[in-house]
């Protein structure tokens, strides 16, 4: 059992061993895992109900850790990573995607070179794939990139506060697994998550 | 906003939260009356939070990633297709719908099923999949595969299937429906693994074999349905390297319940991925369960299950269904079922059944009698699974690697200074450089080749210590090296002898690690006495040799050393400016010496020493209330008195009161810090305590109260994490605890209920094996012993039937058979568990007794 090769289960532990250049490695290749298996979902490659249940972090997690190498702690700063480069290829997606709606972003690539009309093979075959990109639960593609500048405020005003909405929001984490990663209770992860998330309400409202 | 004044508003916006909306508005006024800006900036919060509903509650990926719901259907019902009319829809797949028609043309109106790539769906890799399936069953002829009768594209150029319509239901469905028997339900399967093998034959695999994709007809008639994940064993060389293909996607499309671990690492699906998910469905006819529950709605949980853990028995898990039907099925399932569906669900494809084709024939042999090729795990193969589950032991050994790489880097600067040590501390660090690298290469390449890690774990061990000793002798008497040493040697200890922690079992390893080190911490104290950290360090080296040399029944040696830790204690809270962390460390080596003393004949002073310990404490308990550790510690100094008192010299009475003395302070403590796992954990062992106290002197109505009470402390600290094995280990021996009362109180559905409950709960224990002796083991073979009980006492009432009776009897023998030989094993091994197995014996002796009899006088 185990994977041909773990250099992620290895990187991790020398990580928390306190090799800061394990890191630069480390993150590469969970952003390239996190960006290949969105892309492979905005292919609609996967049936629904396992959209439903699967953070991606998870699904990453699984594929490049060695499960029984790792304690909890690696699996706490793997999430609280992977969280954090879910924030970056969710906020690309969104901006590339508000760049070609506006007609501009030349180099508008990130997750649209796969689902963007650019492929004369696959358009056309259904019509548009979107009805309207985004208009789901009320929120916009804006939303995602507003919350983004909006958590960089906050956490500025309170860092822990913008960890829980990075972990929940971007990374897709349980209140359980965020308590878990953060070291601290599932009680404080609630309260800090409402204050944040009234917050970010405020703070987006005042934008426009 | 500074910290200060956020940390404000951040305690108001709470506080008014817990508020009646009502009375938020005097609650702020009161609060804010000083400062209005503080209250504009709650207020606008808080207005804030009554317009979130569910703003951003859902993950950003979900929204971003997900298909467009709004986006219309087109309508497909009544438009036509080739020769066929849509006149309803039966189902919707991930990517697929499936539509019933009728040919138009027919007299007979025969329905066919007609399934059509979703809209939205129609990328270039998804059409050519599509095509794939297609092409697939049109080679497929078989009677119990769904047919392929047409296929073609629609006006608007997306593909369709046409096949023959199955009136059916999924199977499990099925046999639950027809009330089938065993018999009846493995014909059943075996037809399926016909269809399943006649697929591999055309060099193809299914990948996605469930229950809901193979449905039987009314009269019986097995059909396999949804190839559409199956793809050539053998497909011809892409002319584009094409990475959407089949050996990545398919992880994206499987159902993970009946997915193979290779499947859910992304791996290539291969026949034997189809054998694990005919495995899985086995698994489920047979017992109603699947072999892997999944808690709520979280797959990552189920996964990792998936990659880990051992499914319970086939046997056990019908046994303790909640459906009548499958109990039934337990018993017959023993043995040779069992081992069939078991070797169906290995993880290393490898140890699998090599074909379909050989799990169909071994369930013919078992059908008829004859001997089957899956045999139960043999030792070494066991021996093998519990090396694989001693993996963090072993990255634990190359975390020390590390540390010592941190270490001689921090020598290497200090060597930078004196020049003339350069060269030394350069071939230091080769050295350790050669350590780290044997940890990270050799060690992982070896551990990576399960099972059989037990070379691979000495092979770590050896290393280590042949790494360290050429260390060792290079580094003369440099001081700083000489510490460093003696740490890893320590930790090299540690790892070998399990010092309160998982470890590789090698006792004598360890005792040799833990003196080495002791030898040159002594050395190092004799060139400086000065040195108090270097004295604590040999007095924590003192504390674990002994203990470990106790463990391994060198009583005299262990106690020895145990008095030379309590005399350097003695000696360190002597010295002019001892530390608190000091007395309370003489306390300490007090009450070990004291509870090995009391392990000899010499019980008396034993107890004596334990006495003095717990008066040690009090002192500092009364000087520093606060201190949780102190507190703690005093808790337990009486908890061990309980526990020496009880063991040793059958005190109950004295038991219980050093029992109860432990639990008033424990709930003290936990009453300040409610959310505090160890102190929840510790209440509830006194309660146990308490409990097992009053059941010795026969108060068997405040022992069960006192042991349910645990029961209710520990259960839901289990629920809330069920991956913490030690809660699940404690919920266990509660409800084990619970049910003996119960025995001796003659209610015996209510105890066998609890002991069932046991079984589930301490069977997913990850670290069970059969090759070692674990406490989860011993508890497992404890209610085994118990479940036999409960039976045979069921036999020996006078009010029985001749036939209930030996039923009983007979389920009496089949418990005590599993559990004896590990209970006395145990009883064998140490105070605890021969305390636990007292009386077993006799009592399991007397019941065969009975039972022989009345099976004797009944013939």
């Amino acid at each position: 059992m185990g994977h041909p090769d773990q250099p992620v289960t290895k990187l991790l532990a020398s990580w928390r061993g306190g090799n800061e250049a394990a890191l630069g490695e480390l993150t590469g290749l969970v952003y390239q895992e996190l960006r290949s298996l969105a892309q492979r979902h905005l292919r609609r490659e996967r049936s629904n109900h396992t959209i439903q249940r699967t953070a991606l972090v998870h699904e990453a997690f699984v594929r490049l850790v060695n499960q029984q190498s790792v304690d909890w702690q690696s699996r706490a700063h793997f999430f609280g990573l992977a969280s954090n480069l879910m924030r970056r290829i969710l906020v690309d997606h969104a901006r590339a995607r508000l760049a070609s709606k506006r007609g501009g972003g030349v180099e508008a690539v990130s997750l649209d070179e796969i689902t963007g009309p650019a492929d004369p093979e696959d358009s056309g075959a259904t019509g548009p794939r979107y009805a309207e990109p985004g208009k789901v639960d009320g929120e916009t593609d804006e939303d995602v990139a507003a919350i983004d500048e909006a958590l960089t405020r906050l956490s500025a005003l309170d860092e822990r506060q913008a960890r829980i909405v990075e972990m929940r929001y971007f990374g897709g984490l349980t209140i359980e697994e965020t308590a878990a990663a953060l070291d601290i209770s599932d009680a404080t992860v609630k309260r800090e998550w409402t204050l944040a998330r009234a917050w970010l309400r405020r703070e987006l409202s005042k934008g426009g | 906003m500074d910290g200060g004044r956020w940390q404000r508003v951040k305690d108001l916006f709470a506080a008014a939260l817990e508020k009646e909306a009502a009375e938020r508005d005097a609650f702020l006024d009161e609060a804010c009356a000083a400062d209005p800006a503080l209250r504009a900036e709650v207020d606008s919060l808080l207005a804030a939070h009554e317009t979130t509903d569910d703003f951003i509650e859902r993950p950003a990926a979900h929204r971003a990633l997900d298909l467009d719901p709004e986006a219309p259907p087109p309508s497909w019902i009544g438009r036509r297709v080739g020769d066929y009319r849509i006149v309803a829809e039966v189902g919707r797949g991930g990517m697929s719908e499936v539509y019933k028609g009728v040919r138009d043309d027919d007299e007979y109106q025969k329905e066919v099923a007609i399934k059509v790539l979703r809209a939205g769906y129609a990328t270039r890799s998804l059409l050519k999949r599509f095509k794939v399936e297609t092409q697939i069953l049109a080679t497929l002829d078989h009677p119990n595969i769904a047919r392929l009768l047409d296929a073609g594209s629609s006006e608007e150029g997306l593909p369709y299937l046409v096949m023959e319509h199955i009136q059916g239901r999924p199977i499990d469905e099925y046999c639950k429906e027809h009330k089938l028997g065993l018999r009846a339900r493995l014909e059943l399967f075996r037809t399926l693994c016909d269809a399943v093998q006649y697929v591999h034959q055309h060099l193809m695999v299914h990948g996605d074999l469930k229950c809901s994709n193979v449905l039987v007809s009314e009269n019986g008639t097995v059909k396999l349905l949804d190839f559409g994940i199956a793809r050539l064993l053998n497909p011809a060389p892409a002319p584009v390297a094409n990475p959407a293909d089949p050996k990545h996607t398919a992880f994206l499309a499987m159902t993970p319940e009946y997915a193979s671990p290779e499947q859910i690492r992304g791996g290539p699906i291969t026949t034997a991925s189809d054998v694990y998910s005919l495995g899985v469905m086995l698994y489920q006819l047979l017992t109603g369960v699947l072999p892997y529950k999944l808690r709520g709605d979280f797959s990552y949980e189920l996964a990792t299950q998936i990659l880990e853990r051992e499914p319970v028995a086939p046997s056990v898990a019908a046994k303790t269904s909640e459906i009548g039907e499958y109990t039934g099925f337990g018993r017959a399932l023993r043995g040779d079922l069992d081992n069939i569906v078991l070797m169906a669900l290995e993880k290393d494809p490898a140890r699998r059944y090599s074909s379909v084709e050989k799990l169909e024939d071994d369930l013919r042999r078992h059908l008829e009698g004859f001997p089957v090729a899956a045999r139960s795990a043999g030792y070494f193969y066991q021996l093998g699974k519990f090396a694989g589950r001693h993996k963090a032991a072993i990255a634990a050994v190359a975390v020390i690697a590390l540390t010592l790489v941190g270490g001689s880097l921090t020598t290497m600067r200090q060597a930078q200074i004196a020049r003339q040590e350069r060269q030394r501390a350069q071939q230091h660090f080769d050295e350790v450089r050669k350590l780290a690298n044997v940890f990270m290469f050799d060690v992982h390449g070896a551990i990576q080749e399960l099972p059989g890690s037990t070379s691979a774990r000495k092979m770590l061990v050896d290393n280590s210590l042949r790494y360290l000793e050429a260390l060792s002798a290079e580094s003369g008497s440099e001081p700083t090296l000489q510490r460093e040493l003696a740490s890893a040697y320590e930790k090299v200890g540690d790892v070998q002898g399990g010092f309160r922690a998982a470890s590789l079992g090698d006792t004598a390893g360890a005792i040799s690690s833990y003196r080495k080190a002791l030898t040159m911490r002594e050395a190092l104290a004799a060139s400086s006495p000065q040195d108090r950290d270097l004295r604590r360090e040999l007095l924590r080296n003192h504390g674990k040799l002994s203990e470990i040399l106790t463990d391994n029944g060198e009583i005299d040696a262990g106690l020895e050393t145990s008095r030379r830790a309590t005399k350097l204690a003695q000696e360190l809270v002597a010295q002019p400016g001892a530390a608190v962390e000091d007395r309370r460390n003489f306390a300490t080596t007090l009450l070990s010496f004291g509870w090995q003393l009391a392990r000899t004949a010499r019980v008396g002073d034993g107890i004596l020493f334990i006495r003095q310990s717990i008066a040690a404490f009090d002192a500092l308990h009364a000087e520093y209330p606060q201190d949780i550790a102190i507190t703690r510690s005093l808790a337990l100094a009486h908890s061990r008195l309980g526990e020496t008192l009880r063991e040793r010299t059958q005190d109950w009475s004295g038991a219980l009161d050093a029992h109860r003395k432990s639990l008033a302070i424990a709930e003290r403590t936990l009453a300040a810090d409610s959310r505090n796992t160890n102190l929840t954990k510790m209440v509830a062992w006194e309660r146990l305590n308490i409990g097992s106290a009053l059941y010795e002197l026969g108060q068997l109505r405040p022992a069960l109260a006192s042991q349910l009470a645990a029961m209710d402390l520990l259960r839901p600290v289990l629920d809330r994490d069920a991956r913490n094995e030690t809660a699940r280990y404690d919920t266990a021996f509660a409800m084990s605890e619970v049910s003996k009362t119960l025995v001796a109180l003659g209610e015996l559905e209510p105890a066998r209920t609890q002991l069932t409950q046991a079984l589930g709960v301490v069977s997913q224990a990850a670290g069970i094996s059969n090759a070692d002796l674990t406490d989860s083991r011993m508890l497992l073979g404890l209610i085994y012993v118990r479940l036999g009980l409960t039976h045979a006492l069921q036999a020996s009432q006078p009010s029985i039937t001749r036939t209930a009776r030996s039923r009983s009897c007979s389920e009496a023998e089949h418990w005590f058979a599993l559990g004896e030989p590990i209970v006395m094993a145990g009883a064998g091994q140490n105070e605890q568990w021969r305390y636990l197995a007292r009386g077993l014996a006799e009592q399991i002796a007397q019941h065969a007794g009975t039972c022989r009899k009345a099976l004797t006088v009944s013939r």
